[in-house]
């Protein structure tokens, strides 16, 4: 079998200053067809993407914040937000998460210890980073215990708006709050599995993020029979598809599910695909 | 080659090499960064240097993967192996900044180690679809650090080029992790045809060339089945011996080289001593058996580098019985020096 390179004479040799003339045109067009397969690769990538939240993280700054402190069920700092027709106080709950993936019980209880007294139902300032989406707001407190700004008048007191909602099941998709609403881009699904278990671990309450076929999106802060967050309970399912079933309430601005005691986590199979909303045993 | 080491023997072939591969990244690295913030302004800074930089090594790979058989179906292209660990290190380092900003961004800051959460924060193990994508990944980064920090000469020789070269071909089951990684990974997330066709189409490319120069290369190599009385095989006639070119012939286990230069024919062992580079595909150029993978050179009577350099091959004995050409499939040790056969005019075939 003849080798054309040998007929021609041409040999190439690396370590030469110079290749043979012959080669510059075959090593010419494989370098425009991998420059032509870098445009078509990049550009088909990016294109064919999902697309990205539109969700806010104030990385870098700082805000003061100052409403009631709540710790139970998970924490939160009650701004007030107005009032409504019947003068009632309407508050926006600020959802505590800590410093990396991290809750926020360490450091409001590192505040409470420096200020020698309990803080929760107290009205206070706190500094931190503000993570939000689609109507949800949590904060982030940076700075730690640092992150506690004063104490404030002490004469309102935190009266929650709470409603029983009913037994009900939910489908949807088991995350982190603070990836979901701001954090991380996309702070959901496969790619961010172990985010999400790594931020619940560390004590940021779980949530179930529930698509409904309105194309509106509502998030539910999971709780145990104890109505503690119910992060160890659901870690084997986060960020799959999964069928939740307890006992949902309103308090404030903010849905809660309080999980049965009994399989109250079901995979779904595939993956993804919209949720619904249904009756438990309806 | 290897008389002595340097971090990195530069010349203006490799400079250009560099200098284009370089060029090449800038191109897709700028050009999906540009793309992203007009598209998609919300993307996070970190969610694009991940997506840029795994999406980058990942066709690098292909590109490495695909330049040993394309050189094999045509020589032309053999440039662009020649410097070919230069694109496999910035490979790896491409990748490097990939996994570190992926452990940093999904593991760190957590309570357990940043490592150990790779392994422990998914335990689907036993699932496909919920399988932790990060520990193939991981694994890949593993090999991939291991090639690129013994791709230096100095470790081909201190490990020897057979043990170096089965660590190289580590290569391989790399791109299977990588694949993996992809595939239930960000596959699982992204999955518009594009995302999953293009991983498809990346792996049919490596394995239609490397099947197709397996099929050039059998063609290539001659196998012949029958030995004399003396155990010489019969290989082919003179005149099928380009001048200063190789016959190749592969006899049982024994891979031969048949080189005619000079009115002369010698045979040595077919595999380079640097990279196990096919010699015979090589030509000899002033008086040297030059591997054509990176210019490697050898004396085709002794199969000894010349000084100061020290590789050395098998020989073997050939002979020429009216013009047709005979190898013995005994070698001998690496440098004994045999005596060529001449091509005289009483060898030659009657005309």
């Amino acid at each position: 079998m003849n080798d054309p390179m040998r007929d021609s004479g041409a040999f190439f040799i690396g370590w030469q200053p110079r290749m043979p003339g012959a080669y510059a045109r075959p090593v010419r067009m494989a370098v425009a067809a991998f420059a032509l397969v870098s445009v078509l690769v990049a550009s088909l990538l990016v294109l064919s993407q999902r697309g990205f939240e539109t969700s806010v993280f104030e990385f870098g700054k700082i805000s003061t914040n100052e409403g009631i402190l709540v710790l139970s069920p998970v924490p939160m700092l009650k701004v007030v937000s107005g009032t409504d027709a019947e003068g009632k106080v309407l508050y926006n709950s600020l959802l505590l998460v800590g410093a990396g993936k991290m809750g926020a019980d360490t450091a409001l209880h590192q505040m409470a210890l420096q200020m020698g007294q309990p803080l929760a139902g107290k009205t206070l300032k706190l500094r931190g980073t503000l993570i939000y989406y689609q109507g949800k707001t949590a904060l982030e407190l940076s700075e730690g215990a640092s992150a506690f700004a004063g104490l404030e008048d002490n004469s309102r007191v935190y009266m929650p708006d709470t409603e029983e909602l009913g037994d009900i099941s939910l489908r949807g998709e088991i995350l982190d709050p603070k990836c979901a609403l701001g954090v991380m881009k996309p702070g959901h699904g496969k790619p961010h599995l172990s985010c999400a278990v790594r931020c619940i671990s560390g004590g940021i309450p779980a949530l179930l993020r529930v698509a409904q076929k309105s194309g509106e999106t509502r998030y539910v802060i999971l709780l145990n029979e104890d109505r503690r967050p119910a992060g160890p309970q659901v870690l084997a399912y986060v960020a799959e598809q999964v069928q939740v079933c307890g006992r949902l309430e309103r308090q404030d601005d903010w849905l809660l599910l309080v999980l049965s005691a009994e399989d109250p986590v079901q995979r779904l199979q595939p993956r993804g695909g919209r949720a619904d909303v249904a009756m438990c045993g309806g | 080659m290897s008389a002595h080491y340097r971090p990195v023997l530069w010349n203006p072939q490799k400079r250009i090499y560099d200098g284009v591969m370089l060029g090449l990244m800038a191109l897709y690295l700028l050009l999906f960064a540009a793309l992203q913030l007009l598209f998609y302004p919300e993307i996070t800074e970190e969610t694009l240097i991940i997506r840029a930089t795994g999406t980058l090594a990942y066709l690098m790979l292909h590109v490495i993967l695909v330049i040993g058989p394309l050189t094999r179906l045509n020589p032309y292209f053999m440039p662009l192996l020649y410097n070919r660990r230069h694109l496999g290190v910035t490979m790896f380092l491409i990748s490097l900044v990939h996994g570190a900003f992926n452990v940093v961004q999904f593991h760190a800051l957590g309570n357990v180690d940043p490592l150990v959460s790779v392994f422990v924060s998914n335990l689907h193990y036993p699932s496909l679809g919920n399988f932790p994508f990060q520990v193939p990944g991981f694994f890949a980064l593993f090999i991939l650090f291991v090639m690129a920090a013994t791709s230096h000469d100095f470790w081909l020789k201190n490990l020897s080029p057979r043990v170096w070269k089965s660590l190289h071909m580590m290569v391989y089951a790399a791109y299977a992790l990588l694949t993996m990684h992809v595939m239930l990974g960000i596959v699982q997330l992204e999955s518009a045809p594009a995302w999953v066709a293009l991983p498809g189409a990346g792996l049919l490319v490596v394995i239609g060339f490397h099947l197709a120069a397996a099929f050039v290369e059998q063609r290539r190599t001659y196998q012949p089945q029958t030995l004399d009385n003396e155990g010489f095989v019969s290989v082919c006639l003179v005149e099928d011996i380009q001048e200063s070119c190789a016959k190749m012939v592969l006899i049982g286990e024994e891979n031969i080289a048949i080189f005619k230069y000079e009115g002369k024919v010698s045979a040595v062992s077919n595999v380079c001593r640097h990279q196990n580079g096919p010699l015979g595909e090589g030509k000899i150029i002033d008086g040297c058996i030059t591997c054509p993978w990176h210019g490697y050179q050898y004396l085709p009577h002794n199969g000894q580098s010349p000084p100061p350099f020290t590789e050395k091959l098998e020989t073997y004995d050939v002979r020429i019985v009216e013009g047709q050409v005979y190898v013995h499939p005994r070698p001998y040790p690496e440098g004994t020096e045999r005596p060529p056969a001449l091509i005289s005019a009483s060898n030659s075939p009657l005309l």
